[in-house]
């Protein structure tokens, strides 16, 4: 039996290897970049207000963030999918401890639905396809947030590596 | 009417347009043309002459080679100066853009204080007045410490830039370059003649350490291919020389390949050198998620024509000398330097998810492609074993070097994937090792000399296994009753993930299991799917474990960073094979998680 299954395997991987390319032809490869970036401004939009209105209640300042296109499907070869994601930094003014009601209250104003667990140091919050956390840190009066987009885009091995690092995406007036 | 006397902002900071990492990049080609010329001096002095030529045409010939040759060692040692004092411009500029931030920021809370005072001063009462002024007057003080720091750090500017003219000012004629270097020794010749030859990484961190800051600098630039893969060596230095190797060869190869006159190997080479270079920058420009500052990476190994071509090559994401928690990480299948890339990325994912889980503590992570890895499906054959047995010989000698060059102990994790476990389990049944934790990831067997984890040299408890379920690979080792690994000599000894083996198995699932894959086309209709798709996204299944917010990148992260209690990691049941029947993997029912790997762990 199992060399039945072996022997299917084999042929199943072989076909794999004939079919299309996962990126598709080049209508598809359109579609799929447009819809990575509407995730990554998905993401940007909906974070960046929680960030203001926390720099301006605790007050904090953003002292960097950064994006990228994370690895959801992989071959040999690489990622033929990523998601968007953005992480970085508030550095708060004063040197007091942080209060994660503030946090909460900033995730629900912008329309997050803040998740019950409670762990003292993370807040974490979905609003549609965008999952977003804020931890604070030990020993430093700062806290680190990070959010993704949960879907999960095609790009195919080869238009993968069009997909680097993303600087400084998000800026606070 | 009480007069209350507030201090005037502070000054700013002048704004600095400077840019650490080109400077430290036109360091870098200082270093290497200085070793291209260094090369050339040797050249001239050894390959160059012709012993059996006599005559008049020989002593012109000689008689006019001997200065060109002289000529180049000065010039070599010239760039090796002025190369020095730029990298040491760097280093200035990176810790002054630093101390600017930190001004700035020390400004913005002055400014804020001095606001509060204008506001607690309208309409103070009398009473109230000394108070404030109180409070003015720390202020003052506050902004004339700041002020002094200001003027201190536009002095450290300035001094930075006035060495840097010097230093090129020293040598900007050929006549200055011969009057100073003309006919000196190269500094690096007589520390060189004390390196041990064949000596353990201990002989030769003791040697190394025993060098001045400026020998060792005159070794990595007169000699970078003598200490650059040199286990023992600190990988700060070992990376510097690959560095000046690097990009001496993809200078001379570039320019062969754009005159045309490239071999085939020269062409490999260079594709295996712009690998290397590119993961190398792909990973510096990107920032630790906790610091925002760039990401360091080292070049650990460096031999573009090592295996026939394939490449032998080591990137970390980390400071490998510093960090709390080291890690190795050894692909299997499709491996050779050429995808280096990928594998750093890899790391680099895990690196990310250390950092965002555990932000105390520093990881440096190490890609290592130091073996001839298979790179193809016929890579089960019997032969791999015997790469996998010299790919553990190498592997230990690099667990070796990082010890012996760590001025303090780091926690070092081994991962092996795939194949590269086979070589992961020699190094660890074939040597002695001294690694803290030992990870298996995807793996079809550990080797011929590691049938139960007593046979692998890791502290009691600390080998870990992921598997997922539907990975392919990891299906192919030995599981008990049925021996497939010698059925169908792709399995490489006992599958780590049973319950005979004896480790710690983690949750490693996909939410992306059990699926059809991409492109399926059902050739076996009326044939139970489950059957077909028991690995149907294979490929996928087998690739998946450095994946953010993977229950596998969740756990090697809580591994990597020493937190491994039972409670610490997502623990899964073993794999077993009852003698009724074939072997059964509990974790294929078990739910699916996506654990966040950019979230802090309490």
């Amino acid at each position: 039996m199992r060399a039945v299954t072996v022997v299917l395997l084999s042929l199943s991987l072989l076909l794999m290897a004939c079919g299309p390319d996962n990126g598709g032809a080049g209508g598809d490869e359109k579609q799929q970049a447009d819809d990575l970036e509407a995730a990554r401004a998905r993401v940007l939009d909906d974070v960046t207000p929680v960030l203001s209105d926390l720099g301006a209640r605790l007050p904090a300042q953003l002292r960097f963030s950064s994006g990228k296109y994370n690895a959801c499907k992989n071959d040999f070869s690489g990622a033929t999918a990523v998601t968007y994601a953005v992480n970085g930094r508030l550095d708060l003014s004063g040197a007091g401890p942080v209060s994660l009601d503030a946090v909460r209250a900033a995730f629900t104003d912008a329309g997050f639905e803040v998740e019950d667990e409670d762990d003292g140091i993370t807040v974490a919050a979905t609003k549609g396809d965008t999952s977003a956390t804020v931890s604070t840190l030990e020993g430093e009066p700062a806290l680190l947030f990070a959010a993704r987009d949960d879907g999960c885009y095609e790009v195919g091995g080869d238009r993968a590596r069009a997909y680097s690092v993303d600087k400084d995406p998000i800026t606070l007036g | 009417m009480t007069r209350i006397v507030i201090p005037a902002d502070p000054p700013e900071t002048p704004r600095l347009e400077v840019d650490p990492a080109g400077i430290r990049a036109f360091a870098q080609d200082l270093r290497s043309a200085s070793a291209q010329l260094d090369d050339l001096g040797g050249f001239v002095t050894g390959g160059a002459r012709i012993g059996d030529w006599q005559g008049d045409d020989s002593s012109t010939y000689h008689q006019t080679i001997g200065p060109l040759g002289s000529r180049a060692d000065a010039m070599s040692l010239a760039l090796r100066s002025v190369h020095q004092q730029v990298d040491q411009h760097a280093d200035e500029m990176t810790q002054l853009l630093e101390d600017r931030t930190d001004l700035e920021t020390r400004r913005g809370h002055a400014m804020q204080w001095i606001a509060g005072l204008w506001e607690r001063a309208r309409g103070a009462t009398e009473d109230e007045a000394p108070a404030i002024q109180a409070d003015a007057d720390a202020c003052q003080t506050a902004c004339e410490e700041l002020a002094a720091a200001v003027t201190a750090w536009q002095k450290r500017v300035s001094g930075s830039e006035q060495r840097m003219v010097a230093a090129f000012g020293r040598v900007a004629t050929v006549e200055q370059v011969e009057s100073r270097y003309g006919g000196v020794a190269d500094p690096a010749d007589e520390p060189l003649s004390r390196l041990p030859q064949d000596g353990t990484p201990e002989e030769v961190n003791a040697w190394w350490d025993g060098l001045s800051r400026a020998e060792q600098l005159a070794v990595i630039s007169a000699s970078p291919g003598s200490i650059g893969n040199l286990d023992g060596i600190p990988a700060w230095a070992r990376s510097e020389a690959n560095e000046t190797s690097m990009t001496r060869d993809l200078a001379a190869w570039e320019l062969l390949n754009q005159n045309g006159t490239i071999t085939d190997d020269e062409r490999t080479w260079l594709a295996n050198a712009r690998s290397a270079e590119d993961a190398l920058a792909d990973t510096r420009q990107r920032v630790d998620p906790v610091t925002g500052e760039p990401l360091v990476s080292q070049l650990y190994l460096y031999d573009p024509a090592a295996f026939d071509g394939d490449g032998r090559v080591a990137v970390s994401v980390g400071d490998l000398d510093h960090a709390d928690n080291v890690s190795v990480s050894v692909p299997g299948l499709t491996t050779d330097m050429s995808g280096i890339g990928g594998n750093v990325t890899n790391v680099r994912d895990l690196y990310d998810a250390t950092r965002s889980m555990h932000p105390d503590q520093t990881t440096a992570g190490l890609a290592w492609i130091g073996y001839d890895a298979p790179s193809g499906w016929d890579s089960g054959s019997v032969a791999f074993e015997g790469s996998a047995t010299d790919g553990g010989n190498r592997l230990a000698d690099t667990l070796d070097g990082i010890r012996a060059s760590q001025d303090d102990r780091s926690h070092l994790t081994v991962i092996g994937h795939s194949y590269g476990s086979t070589t992961m389990g020699h190094a660890l049944s074939d040597h002695d090792v001294d690694v803290d934790e030992a990870i298996a990831i995807g793996s079809p067997g550990l080797g011929a000399n590691a049938d139960d984890v007593s046979q692998i040299d890791v502290p009691d408890g600390h080998f870990f296994v992921g598997r997922n379920s539907d990975d392919p690979v990891a299906d192919l080792g030995d599981k008990g009753w049925v021996n497939k690994g010698d059925v169908f000599g792709a399995g490489r000894g006992t599958d780590p993930s049973t319950d005979d083996f004896g480790g710690r198995r983690f949750e490693a699932e996909d939410t992306g299991r059990g699926g059809p894959p991409d492109g399926w086309v059902d050739l076996t209709p009326g044939v139970p799917d489950t059957l077909i798709w028991e690995h149907s996204n294979s490929i996928e299944m087998h690739t998946s474990y450095y994946e953010p917010d993977s229950e596998s990148l969740w756990n090697l992260s809580q591994i990597v960073t020493g937190h491994t209690g039972d409670a610490d990691i997502m623990n899964a049941d073993h794999v077993y094979d009852p003698w009724y029947d074939g072997p059964r993997d509990p974790e294929k029912d078990a739910d699916v998680s996506q654990p966040s790997t950019s979230r802090r762990v309490p």
